[in-house]
């Protein structure tokens, strides 16, 4: 039995070599050379002395060399991870410091990005994919010159695979830690789930430091299947998408709603044929079911899946359905998949119908990097039966009715901006620190409408952050308070609307009245 | 003259970075350059600058994927 995820790349290229693997912009690799491409890339890691454990760093836009970078990492005994382009530059250094990583594989198309970061005071001592003076660097032509492969690896199923960032309430974003053992349990379980085969093509939506990414780059190669990624110009020009999907002859999807959502928006549906999609599948955030019965004649042959699970357990649930009846009724969560239990625990940590869902599954976490006080903070052990299990807490409110679950709120302030997940306590963390800024209330504002985007059509409806904050002074700090967040914090948190206050409006109980603050949101 | 002008406007109003050096044929649409907020915000000035309707359908990687790329869709349209 298959213990590693990257055993996936060398068994799909014996019984399949010419199969395509990954395809992107016009280029594609099959298995055979992603396999002879990442022993490559893996023995240069080792020659350049990457210890068993190290993390590797992968600064990349959506492109074939990104698969490549993955597997050649897991190969060579590291753990990889995902650096987000578009971040600012000092989140990127945080990532760098925090997981101690030596060595970072890029491409020249990253230039802009590389640039931004400062590498004097980080340990990376080389680059792979770029040309730089401060750093040693190895292009990727060099990489395929290499011909002597003597890789030694001596990896377990529990050893990390791979750390994903995400938003962090202190301030910082924290780093979830991934086993080959959790990694390949997702790819199992999503294959069984979804009854995927190497005769699939797999939509991949999400960027790589994004965790919906896994069912593109994991099961997609578990299978054999072929992986047509998206590029970021596709996922930027919902027209240019809409002509992609039906030339790539996609079978799968799975993306977050507002992809699909942009996609109808465009009007360029219309003009094509997407009878091959036999699964939608969806996930980061509720889809609005009047969408969703708007957009199912367009896949005639789909069935659709509602995907859950926070990054911490990869998926955990999932509701599938073909046809759906009332447009103003929630979709459910569903139920648990295989491999895991759930639980739902009232605030009287009782096991209840409704409360925090708790999840245990072969798919969970190994833990968060470097710091077992929160670890230990999200990972409950409960005695079930004659079990004793590791639970995570999700945070999430669920109530189970009829045999199924349904999503109610989170018990704290994170919030999803495009599927991804914000603390707005890290927002206002931030804000705090602008000169003569004494209190501060990040919030979530009134959705912006098609028109306001000049027609635009690119991002109907899409929630943004705003900021309410009280100055000593009494002045305007929209400036100040923008520039800072620029820096700190990815640009879907970036504050939209910044409202100075005298007070901050409160409920009689001392509460942030919230429906006041958002009333004063204007569609800006 | 015009691809100077769009560059100009790309490194101030939508990058905030002057110091930036961008050159007509790269890529604009790579992560970690323009997010798609950004673009949007661009091709609504490129629509008033030169006075002219962009239609949904003209919104395509091809017409904005390089400096080149939208002097070359300004042409087509005329308003160059």
């Amino acid at each position: 039995m298959q213990s590693l995820i990257h055993d996936s790349i060398a068994r799909a290229a014996q019984k399949r070599p010419g199969r395509v693997a990954f395809r992107c912009q016009a280029q594609e690799i099959t298995y055979h050379d992603l396999d002879h491409l990442t022993d490559q890339l893996a023995q240069h890691l080792q020659n350049c002395h990457l210890q068993q454990g190290d993390r590797v760093g992968i600064l990349m836009d959506r492109h074939i060399q990104s698969p490549i970078a993955v597997y050649a990492i897991l190969k060579a005994g590291g753990v990889y991870v995902p650096l987000d382009a578009s971040a600012p530059a000092s989140r990127i250094e945080h990532v760098i410091q925090d997981t101690e990583m030596k060595i970072l594989i890029t491409s020249p198309r990253q230039k802009f990005t590389l640039r931004r970061i400062n590498f004097d005071d980080l340990a990376i001592n080389h680059l792979v994919g770029a040309d730089m003076e401060e750093v040693e660097c190895t292009s990727w032509e060099a990489i395929g010159l290499i011909d002597h492969i003597d890789l030694n690896s001596d990896l377990e199923a529990t050893d990390p695979a791979y750390i994903i960032y995400t938003s962090g309430s202190t301030g910082t974003p924290k780093g979830i830690v991934h086993t080959h053992a959790s990694g390949l349990s997702y790819a199992r379980l999503t294959a069984d789930t979804y009854g995927l085969t190497h005769s699939d093509i797999i939509a991949n939506h999400s960027p790589l430091h994004f965790d919906m990414s896994t069912l593109g780059y994991l099961t997609s190669p578990y299978v054999g299947a072929t992986c047509a990624m998206i590029s970021d110009g596709e996922s930027k020009f919902p027209v240019s998408l809409a002509k992609w999907l039906q030339e790539e002859r996609v079978t799968i999807w799975y993306a977050v709603p507002l992809a699909l959502i942009q996609l109808r928006a465009s009007g360029a549906m219309d003009e094509y044929d997407y009878h091959r999609l036999r699964w939608i599948l969806y996930g980061g955030e509720p889809f609005p079911a009047h969408e969703i019965t708007q957009l199912m004649p367009h896949f005639p042959s789909a069935t659709w899946s509602n995907i859950y699970g926070p990054a911490e357990v990869n998926q955990c649930t999932y509701y599938n359905f073909s046809t759906w009846g009332d447009p103003s009724a929630p979709i459910p969560l569903g139920n648990v998949w295989d491999e895991t239990h759930g639980i739902i625990v009232n605030d009287q940590d009782q096991l209840d119908t409704i409360g925090e869902l708790l999840i245990s599954s072969t798919t969970m976490m190994q833990g968060y990097w470097n710091d077992p006080a929160r670890t230990s903070r999200s990972i409950q052990e409960r005695n079930i039966g004659d079990y004793r299990l590791r639970y995570y807490r999700t945070g999430d409110m669920v109530e189970l009715r009829d045999e199924l679950l349904y999503y109610l709120g989170r018990m704290d302030r994170q919030v999803k901006i495009r599927g991804y997940r914000v603390e707005l306590e890290e927002i206002e963390q931030h804000a705090m620190s602008v000169d003569g800024v004494e209190a501060v209330v990040a919030f979530v504002g009134k959705p912006v409408r098609d028109h306001e985007t000049h027609g635009a059509r690119l991002s109907p409806d899409s929630k943004h952050i705003c900021l309410a904050y009280i100055d000593t002074a009494g002045q305007d700090r929209k400036r100040e308070l923008k520039d800072l967040l620029m820096d700190k914090v990815p640009n879907y948190a970036v504050p939209t609307e910044y409202h100075r206050m005298d007070s901050i409006p409160r409920t009689s109980a001392g509460k942030v009245d919230y429906a006041a603050l958002q009333s004063l949101s204007t569609t800006s | 003259m015009n691809a100077t002008l769009l560059i100009d406007y790309l490194k101030q109003e939508i990058l905030h970075d002057e110091t930036i050096d961008i050159s007509s044929s790269d890529n604009l649409l790579a992560s970690g350059l323009v997010d798609s907020m950004g673009i949007v915000r661009y091709i609504s000035w490129i629509s008033e600058r030169w006075n002219i309707e962009i239609p949904p359908q003209d919104m395509t990687i091809e017409h904005f994927i390089t400096i080149d790329a939208i002097v070359a869709y300004l042409e087509s349209r005329g308003a160059l």
